[in-house]
């Protein structure tokens, strides 16, 4: 009997099973150790780890190619994917100790939330500006929150710099100021997201819309829930001592709890994830420390599992309205990562004005991947709306993270001389480190 | 104190979180959207009742069960009916993660020298209990209120099921006391091999059983050598794929050996998947036991590959805590606490509770001599049987989707799982006082 004639015929909690052992297999082959000698060309550094195969698998398996995953498992699936987009919310949470604008140059604060600002204020306009012209929608709020979660999804750029080739001693600094702005302007990205979601409400007739009063009940039980979590994640943690399994439990039990929860009262499980993430790093101790293997560990096959879920979700069959949106938000985000990007740069290494750093801030944030894939998937009324339904948001997403997560590799076809001596650069810089 | 406050902390987030979502009915009514916060509340809220019995010298399994009772529709009602059927992958996962656990337990060279004394053991102890159990219920089967009006053949067939579903014990619940105590010793391993062994000896009897009763009450259901046929495949087909599994698994780790911990799980999925596929062999329905599929693939690493499979067993032993905690709070909330408010019915179950104990007390007594048990410790290896969970409850519903439901049947059915309640929450308090007696509890020190 096949998976698909299996899923068909069984009971809900095998569903589970079966959605789960799926994505698990998949995401473990994905991640796994054979593929790593190939991440390290450039081509494969680009694909891997922008988790674009894993997109490529979830649509290969979706329901607009092989069928063996439709949008029921999809709402099998919907606890998984809760814990995985907690679990990226407490990472990103966990990045934001209170010592930040201490130690990091005020120039990549400034940065990361002049990008935030930016992208949300451009993309964002490009895409309210499209729904409202090009898709001739005459009601706001569908078109904010879609702007808003289309812009949501332009902050940042992606952190891997290694296709870059950025292990020149040269670009290591403008490389790790675009790996950390990237990393600060996650937070802003899912602070719009989820404001966004908290405010949707059911209006009268169906109509969507969005309310206020919503907003602020959303963010005070989202920030309550999510301080209690956080208290309670730290407490736990350290009533869990040195055993590793307690600290499973807590972990695994705090990430679904909090994910969970915030899917419960209808509000962002990426915003209430961060919030837990930044109490408990915020507070005192060195619990966290001893358990970031696992935390790290767990890194790409959530990842991968989000990719994956992506790929199944999206919407190839959109429109040419959809591909005019793609089109727009890829100019607006060129606009303003082109002018954000190599002022960040050359404000450490003014010598990096010319080498393949400065195409880094073009390419999209994984993040951005997880943001649409949470509104697909989060039960909001916008997320099945006529105007852009949430698996054709995803697609567009998709477009979008896969051409802009080309431009390296076009820069790289286009003057093949420069990459070819930068290559050069770094292997003799490489080769001296190594005989010094 | 802390422990408490993170507790009621705990608790009363739950609570809010239910009040808030009443505000947001539409979203909250989307399928599986509570299943994460369920699944978090159980880790959480299990382990720290484990946490809180234990300053109490009770075993931390019992309050896993506990906190599942008090979260379940009985009492707090924070996970509904409709919600504890979806945590039912909850139980298939971590019967697999057992399995596996308890096969890699297993020595090779020990087992071949002490199978032929197991198996002893479990065939005494079911015909025992089985035949005292039976019998007596259908000694008394005018007394209880839902069979006196029964047929003759229908009180034969009830007493026949319940008999047959108080042999078994809980494989799982033992293995969680062993691992809580961080027992090692010979009632632990003698305990834990003959509830594997009986498991095994209980497909067989069960479905043998099964169709005999159905054979009695239907007339289309006959007893044949297809039927034998079916159960040899069912028992040597799951101890093979099991081991190509563990083959599988060891290969793995070899090759690849990143995130085990996810793996581990992925494989146990793979496990409770397999175990829910169902084949036909001579016109009968077969499916392969996930308890036997891993406990094979256990055997097969731990014995086969031992060095190479270290670490995938050091990572299974870390995640059997969150496992047990979500497995027995989801047990716990479960469980059908209804046949308690009737007290005829709650009478003829304390009846059941009593004689199963002591019949399972009167086996061992019988089999230890036999067997040449150390006299030492042998008196107290019975109270490791008491225990009943996982396997149990799924014979009960196996004994209530064969009979179509019937009145009678959904009755037998509800007296079982009181039964089971009781087993499940006292069970656990003997088996860790044996191993505390017999000075193979670590964890007691």
């Amino acid at each position: 009997m096949t998976i698909l004639a299996a899923a068909s015929e069984a009971s809900s909690g095998l569903r589970i099973l079966i959605g789960l052992a799926l994505l698990v297999t998949l995401a473990l082959v994905g991640s796994s150790r054979l593929l790593w000698s190939w991440r390290r060309s450039a081509l494969g550094a680009t694909l891997t780890t922008g988790g674009w195969i894993a997109v490529g698998i979830g649509m290969i398996v979706g329901p607009h190619a092989l069928k063996l995953v439709d949008a029921a498992h999809v709402d099998v699936l919907r606890p998984l994917i809760l814990f995985c987009l907690g679990w990226v919310g407490l990472m990103v949470g966990l990045q934001l100790r209170g010592d930040i604008p201490r130690l990091l140059p005020k120039h990549t604060i400034r940065g990361a939330v002049i990008d935030a600002l930016a992208s949300i204020a451009a993309l964002g306009g490009a895409a309210f500006a499209v729904l409202w012209f090009v898709f001739g929608e005459s009601s706001v709020a569908p078109c904010v929150v879609l702007a808003v979660v289309l812009g949501a999804a332009g902050v940042g750029w992606s952190a891997e710099t290694r296709s870059l080739a950025s292990h020149q001693p040269a670009l290591a600094r403008p490389a790790a100021v675009l790996r950390a702005v990237s990393g600060l302007a996650s937070v802003g990205a899912i602070v719009a997201f989820g404001l966004m979601t908290m405010a949707i409400r059911h209006g009268d007739g169906g109509a969507l819309a969005l309310a206020g009063d919503a907003l602020g009940l959303g963010l005070a039980v989202s920030v309550v829930a999510a301080l209690v979590c956080g208290l309670l994640g730290y407490w736990l943690m350290n009533l869990a001592g040195r055993g590793h399994g307690e600290f499973l439990v807590v972990l695994l039990g705090l990430v679904a709890f909090a994910a969970g929860a915030a899917a419960t009262m209808a509000v962002s499980a990426l915003f209430v994830g961060m919030v837990v993430g930044i109490v408990i790093v915020n507070l005192p101790g060195q619990t966290l420390t001893r358990f970031q293997r696992v935390i790290v560990d767990a890194e790409q096959p959530i990842g991968m599992a989000l990719m994956l879920t992506a790929g199944v979700v999206a919407d190839p069959t959109m429109g040419w309205r959809a591909w005019v949106m793609v089109g727009a938000l890829l100019v607006a985000r060129l606009l303003v990562k082109t002018l954000l990007g190599p002022k960040l740069v050359t404000a450490v290494e003014p010598s990096a004005r010319r080498t393949s750093v400065m195409v880094g801030p073009l390419r999209q944030a994984p993040l951005a991947v997880a943001l649409a894939t949470a509104y697909a998937i989060g039960g909001h009324e916008a997320a099945t709306h006529p105007l852009l339904p949430g698996g054709q948001l995803v697609m567009i997403v998709i477009a979008l993270g896969l051409v802009s997560d080309l431009t390296p590799m076009l820069s790289r076809v286009a003057q093949p001389e420069r990459w070819h001596s930068e290559s050069q650069q770094a292997r003799a810089a490489t080769a001296e480190g190594g005989e010094a | 104190m802390r422990l408490l406050i993170c507790w009621l902390l705990l608790i009363l987030l739950c609570f809010v979180v239910d009040l808030v979502s009443d505000r947001v009915a539409a979203q909250a009514a989307l399928p599986y959207m509570g299943v994460a916060m369920n699944v978090g509340l159980l880790m959480l809220g299990a382990w720290l009742t484990g946490l809180l019995v234990k300053r109490i010298k009770l075993p931390k399994v019992s309050g896993y069960l506990v906190f599942g009772i008090l979260v379940g529709p009985f009492a707090l009602s924070l996970i509904d009916r409709d919600q504890r059927d979806e945590l039912r992958f909850a139980g298939d996962l971590a019967v697999s993660l057992i399995a596996l656990t308890a096969g890699g337990e297993m020595k090779w060279h020990w087992l071949k020298d002490q199978i032929g004394k197991l198996f002893t053991i479990a065939g005494v102890m079911i015909v025992i209990v089985w035949l005292v159990v039976g019998g007596a219920v259908f000694a008394g089967s005018t007394l209880i209120p839902f069979l006196a009006e029964q047929p003759t053949a229908v009180r034969a067939v009830a007493a026949v099921l319940i008999g047959v579903v108080a042999a078994a014990n809980s494989p799982a619940i033992v293995m969680a006391v062993i691992n809580e105590t961080q027992a090692d010793g010979p009632v632990a391993r003698t305990t834990l091999a003959v509830t594997i062994c009986k498991d095994m000896a209980m497909v067989v009897v069960f479905a043998a059983t099964l169709t005999f009763c159905k054979a009695f009450t239907d007339e289309d259901a006959t007893l044949s050598g297809g039927f034998l046929l079916a159960v040899a495949v069912q028992l040597v087909g799951s101890l093979a794929v099991g081991a190509v599994m563990g083959a599988a698994m060891a290969l793995y780790v070899r090759k690849v050996g990143a995130h085990l911990v996810i793996f581990i799980i992925g494989s146990c999925m793979l496990i409770a998947l397999v175990g829910e596929q169902a084949f036909s062999i001579a016109g009968k329905p077969i499916h392969f036991e996930p308890l036997l599929m891993g406990l094979a693939a256990g055997l097969i690493m731990e014995n086969l590959w031992s060095e190479v499979t270290d670490p995938l067993f050091h990572e299974i032993e870390s995640l059997s805590l969150p496992v047990f905690c979500l497995f027995f709070g989801a047990a716990g909330a479960g469980l059908e606490l209804g046949v308690f408010g009737e007290w005829r019915v709650l009478l003829v179950l304390l009846v059941i509770v009593l004689l199963r104990t002591g019949s399972v007390w009167a086996s061992c007594r019988i089999a230890g001599p036999m067997v040449k048990l150390d006299p030492a410790w042998r008196g107290r290896v019975w109270l490791g049987f008491i225990p009943q969970a996982g396997v149990a409850l799924a014979l009960v519903m196996l004994v209530k989707n064969a009979f179509d439901s019937a009145p009678w049947a959904d009755q037998t059915a509800a007296l079982l799982l009181g039964v089971i309640a009781i087993n499940m929450l006292l069970g656990p308090l003997g088996f860790r006082w044996a191993l505390a007696k017999s000075g193979e509890a670590k964890g007691e020190e």
